[in-house]
């Protein structure tokens, strides 16, 4: 899609924390799905690794002033909210470090988001709140990493499955 | 009375009729006609009398012809006997052989040129006023008709046809004797002008049918034109579909929004509507969809009558479906028995296939005024759980096997309807005990209900039973009518349920009973092959069948009977 | 950007059921799925009158998934049972839904006078130009040359694929769009617009099958929101169409045709019938 960012969507600190924290219990919300999705394709440790991700968001929203009133529809990231995983982004084979390594590229986004913000937004607030922001998910970023380094690496042939397709329910 | 396009035949027997009903007779009034759309041969079949008639006789006694315009197609469906009286328009060539050879008298009545002697004077009307003076038909009502037929709109016509019948009838004179019309007994009984398929429409109404989709087919039209105008008055919804199958899911569509829905069709959109048919079984989403049958297979006979369509209703759906299959036995019992498909699909939420056919439905009728029964379709209404995070269950697996049905809209009722296999709460499952639940909750809910004794209509006793259905009924009675004149007492069992099967109220039926005659209308005998499949009788029936577009007479059955009885 | 307040009391979640997807993961329904819930509590609709209407196939399996009241019919009779429910309960809000099989192939005739109908609801085909139940056949939307399929023949079908949105407009549709599982705030915004706009609404969800078809991933780099304003006018929306090269997204045509039916009234009580009849 080739929606552009809009730095100046957003005019006040309130309201930059206020959808950062619907982006994180957006994100939240998608890392669940895909526990779920995994948990019917019995993927088990995958979906567990989404699991943490979807915890860990709801810690990272909770750190955040709770919604008090209508949500603002502001989406300053021009796309889809840049932590929010593509829930086409998996593979049913995939294993729990590819989970961390989809997470990394959406902690980097997010990162490189703010650190844009804070250059580019017209309003000081904005820059100001923008830098802790950046700082506080180069945090997250540095989680993801450590949590990828400690899990194996997948071989080579990850993907392949001398099974095809089957349905336990084909209508 | 017969004759091609443009001699006004129908006109003439429907003014007959309406005539007929008002001097206090019963009629029947059958038609038969060739494919065309205009200006084909058409004969117009009547049978009028002073007491209720059902069924057609085994001859005509008059044979009114305008014109012999391929008229000798509908040779076989127009006996003749030596009794009969041909009266014919000498200016239209001479009769026919088919019907030279039955032996019938035969009159020669100009009524092209007696017509032409009155201004504005057409020949039907000089036929119509021949053949009720040669009857003894009363003057005084068919006046009153053609006066409101044709007054209001021009007086000129009105005048022109009064003076054509009165020609017509002084003409008659003539003609030569046949049997003249009993005079009608006064009685206490309201009557009625109807055909089958109107009173299918009007049946389903009175059930509590406020949703019809449908596709346009002969010879089920007659019910779709019906609902088209009565149901938006009673505050209802008709949809002319694509096709059948948007007609049947139209209607489960509805039908699951609460509004109780029909469809009417024939054997093709039948043959088309049996995926949707599972789906209303499967999903426990009632419709009702009324099949005048019609000559089958394929497009068959598409204006002619047969009882073919037995096996397609009762096992036409794929996997084990049991449901509901009903027929009328009566013009009459079109409104009746339509009406009590409604109330069995809604409180057994389950489709039922109303097996009216041709030659009730297109037959136009003077009869006794069908009963004001109390049936109203109703469901078995839900209530939402109370207990928070409960799912409702849509299929609970009741005693009845009946289950609560919630109308959209109710709060904490959602669910999805399923053709899927389903738990309870209606999710997607493919585990045996699922399936099993559900298959045995879908029977019981059919088996275990109370039709009450409108299962069959059962009439007199004998040793004989004659068992049949449909239109084969009223010539079924006749026959034991005049059977019992003979000495040979049979009873009739004419059934009403065709499904589910009742087998215990069969078995009473037929106690004491030492020989069964099937009575229907199938080159295969369907209908026999279903009573021996699905009934264990106390006999080997016997077997009188024959393919449309033939309706089956009084007196081949009273034959049988009286060889059956020696 | 865009923004808007609601005054909804049901949020998305609210019009999730608590039963599991069967699909990949990875589908691009996952995201589908939310986007409807997004779009009914934007609306600020009640589960319980709403209704999700299917056929057969993946995406069809979508009513189960939801809080509303749902049907799971059979294959391409989705709308026939969407618009009988409409008509009779036009108080209800109907969303159809299903796959570019079930829509285009099987049920091909009912999407043709769905649109000429004009029925009030929302029809979304979530197409992946796939079958996807039956293990990966050519579909009417798939390329012509697209042979990856135990039943396409070598070298593809060569079938010309079905142009959904200009058959929508041709035969009536009052409302066309496309939009993209990759964008699903985007497209719970059509969809949102789609219910609100009277008639027939269809809209066209491109929704990659990252089993059968796991090129289709690469459409989150070709698909593009549409440069263009909606038109009102059906022979711009034609040209439109017909140029198009099926990744343009957003609103492409908003009709001005009335949705049919009539406002159901009871005139005559069902006794009053009898007087046709009666002597």
């Amino acid at each position: 899609m080739n929606k552009t960012p809009d730095f100046g969507a957003v005019h006040t600190s309130a309201e930059l924390l206020t959808i950062v924290r619907l982006m994180e219990e957006g994100a939240a919300e998608r890392y669940r799905e895909l526990a779920e999705a995994f948990e019917t394709s019995c993927n088990l440790d995958t979906a567990a690794a989404f699991r943490e991700l979807a915890e860990g968001e709801d810690r990272h929203a909770a750190e955040f002033p709770a919604l008090a009133g209508p949500a603002p529809r502001v989406t300053p990231w021009g796309e889809e909210d840049p932590e929010i995983a593509d829930p086409d982004a998996v593979h049913y084979l995939m294993h729990p470090w590819h989970v961390f390594e989809l997470a990394l590229r959406n902690e980097e986004k997010t990162l490189s988001f703010f650190e844009a913000l804070a250059v580019q937004s017209p309003h000081a607030e904005v820059k100001a709140e923008a830098v802790r922001l950046a700082e506080r998910e180069r945090g997250h970023v540095d989680h993801v990493k450590r949590r990828m380094a400690e899990l194996p690496v997948p071989p080579d042939d990850w993907d392949e499955d001398d099974d095809p397709p089957n349905w336990e329910a084909g209508d | 009375m017969c004759g091609s396009g443009g001699a006004g035949v129908m006109t003439a027997a429907n003014m007959f009729i309406d005539a007929a009903a008002e001097a206090g007779f019963y009629a029947l009034f059958g038609r038969s006609s060739g494919p065309q759309i205009r200006g084909g041969e058409a004969a117009a079949l009547l049978r009028l009398g002073a007491e209720p008639i059902t069924s057609v006789d085994d001859t005509f006694d008059i044979m009114l012809a305008v014109d012999w315009q391929g008229v000798q197609r509908f040779a076989a469906e127009l006996p003749l006997s030596k009794s009969t009286l041909i009266i014919c328009d000498p200016s239209a060539g001479d009769v026919p052989d088919v019907y030279v050879k039955s032996g019938a008298r035969i009159a020669h009545l100009p009524m092209k040129d007696l017509a032409k002697a009155i201004p504005g004077g057409r020949p039907n009307m000089i036929a119509l006023g021949a053949v009720a003076a040669l009857i003894g038909f009363p003057v005084g009502p068919l006046t009153e008709i053609l006066g409101k037929s044709l007054k209001k709109k021009r007086a000129d016509a009105y005048e022109a046809s009064v003076a054509a019948v009165k020609s017509g009838a002084e003409a008659a004179a003539s003609l030569g004797e046949t049997k003249k019309l009993a005079a009608p007994t006064a009685k206490d009984v309201k009557r009625w002008t109807i055909a089958g398929n109107a009173a299918a429409g009007l049946g389903a109404i009175r059930g509590g049918i406020r949703f019809c989709a449908a596709y346009p087919i002969t010879p089920a039209t007659e019910v779709l034109e019906y609902l088209s105008s009565a149901l938006p008055k009673t505050g209802g919804v008709f949809v002319q579909a694509e096709d059948e199958l948007a007609s049947i899911n139209m209607c489960i569509g509805a039908s699951y929004g609460g509004e109780p829905s029909i469809t009417a069709t024939s054997g093709p959109g039948l043959a088309l509507m049996i995926e949707g048919l599972g789906l209303s079984m499967a999903s426990e989403t009632p419709v009702v969809v009324v099949d005048v049958q019609r000559v089958g297979p394929s497009t068959g006979i598409a204006t002619k009558c047969e009882q073919s369509d037995l096996n397609i209703a009762v096992y036409g759906l794929h996997g084990d479906a049991p449901h509901l299959v009903v027929a009328p036995n009566s013009i009459g019992d079109c409104l009746l028995a339509t009406q009590w498909a409604v109330y069995l699909a809604e409180a057994l939420q389950s489709p039922c296939i109303v097996l009216s056919d041709q030659a009730l439905g297109q037959s136009r009728a003077i009869i006794d005024a069908p009963a004001d029964v109390a049936f109203v379709g109703k469901r078995l209404e839900a209530v939402a759980p109370t207990v928070e995070g409960e799912v409702f269950k849509r299929y609970a697996n009741t005693a009845s096997g009946v289950s609560p049905m919630p109308v959209p809209g109710q709060p904490g009722c959602q669910y999805t309807a399923d053709g899927l296999e389903h738990t309870e709460t209606g999710t997607p499952s493919s585990q045996a005990s699922d399936h099993s639940i559900q298959l045995d909750k879908r029977l019981r809910k059919l088996t275990g209900f109370d039709y009450g004794n409108h299962w069959a209509t059962i009439e007199g006793e004998g040793d004989i039973a004659v068992v049949t259905w449909g239109s084969c009924t009223g010539a079924a009675r006749e026959a034991i009518t005049r059977a019992r004149a003979d000495g040979v007492n049979a009873k009739l069992i004419s059934l009403r349920l065709v499904y589910p099967t009742r087998p215990e109220h069969m078995a009473e039926a037929l106690k004491g009973v030492k020989k069964i005659l099937v009575v229907e209308q199938s080159h295969l005998g369907q209908f026999t092959r279903y009573l021996r499949g699905e009934y264990d009788l106390p006999v080997k029936p016997e077997q009188l069948s024959r393919p449309g577009p033939l309706p089956m007479r009084p007196g081949e059955i009273h034959t049988r009977l009286l060889s059956m009885g020696k | 950007m865009s923004s808007c307040n609601t005054s909804a009391t049901y949020t998305a979640k609210d019009f999730k059921s608590d039963v599991k997807p069967v699909w990949c993961p990875g589908c691009g329904d996952f995201a589908v799925l939310s986007s409807i819930t997004k779009a009914f509590a934007d609306l600020g609709l009640a589960p319980h009158e709403t209704s999700v209407v299917s056929g057969i196939g993946c995406s069809s399996r979508i009513p189960a998934y939801t809080n509303t009241y749902g049907f799971h019919s059979i294959h391409g009779r989705a709308l026939a049972v969407g618009q009988g429910l409409k008509l009779a309960r036009p108080d209800l809000t109907v969303l159809v839904a299903g796959g570019d099989g079930d829509g285009f192939s099987i049920g091909g005739n009912h999407f043709i006078h769905a649109c000429r109908r004009n029925v009030d609801l929302t029809y979304i085909v979530m197409d992946n130009r796939v079958y996807g139940m039956t293990k990966g056949q050519p579909s009417p939307t798939t390329e012509s040359d697209w042979d990856a399929s135990a039943m396409a023949p070598p070298g593809g079908t060569g079938m010309t694929p079905f142009h959904p949105l200009a058959i929508a407009l041709a035969a009536g549709a009052n409302f066309i769009a496309r939009g993209f599982s990759g964008d699903p705030n985007g497209t719970a915004e059509i969809i949102a617009e789609a219910i609100r706009h009277p008639g027939f609404s269809f809209v066209a969800i491109m929704s990659p099958c990252i089993t059968f078809r796991e090129e289709q991933r690469d459409w989150k780099n070709t698909m593009r929101q549409t440069a263009i304003e909606a038109t009102t006018d059906s022979a711009q929306a034609a040209r439109r169409l017909m140029t198009d090269d099926g990744f343009n997204c957003g609103v492409l045509f908003r009709g001005s045709r009335n949705s049919y039916g009539k406002e159901k009234k009871a005139v005559a009580a069902v006794s009053d019938l009898d007087a046709e009849f009666a002597l």
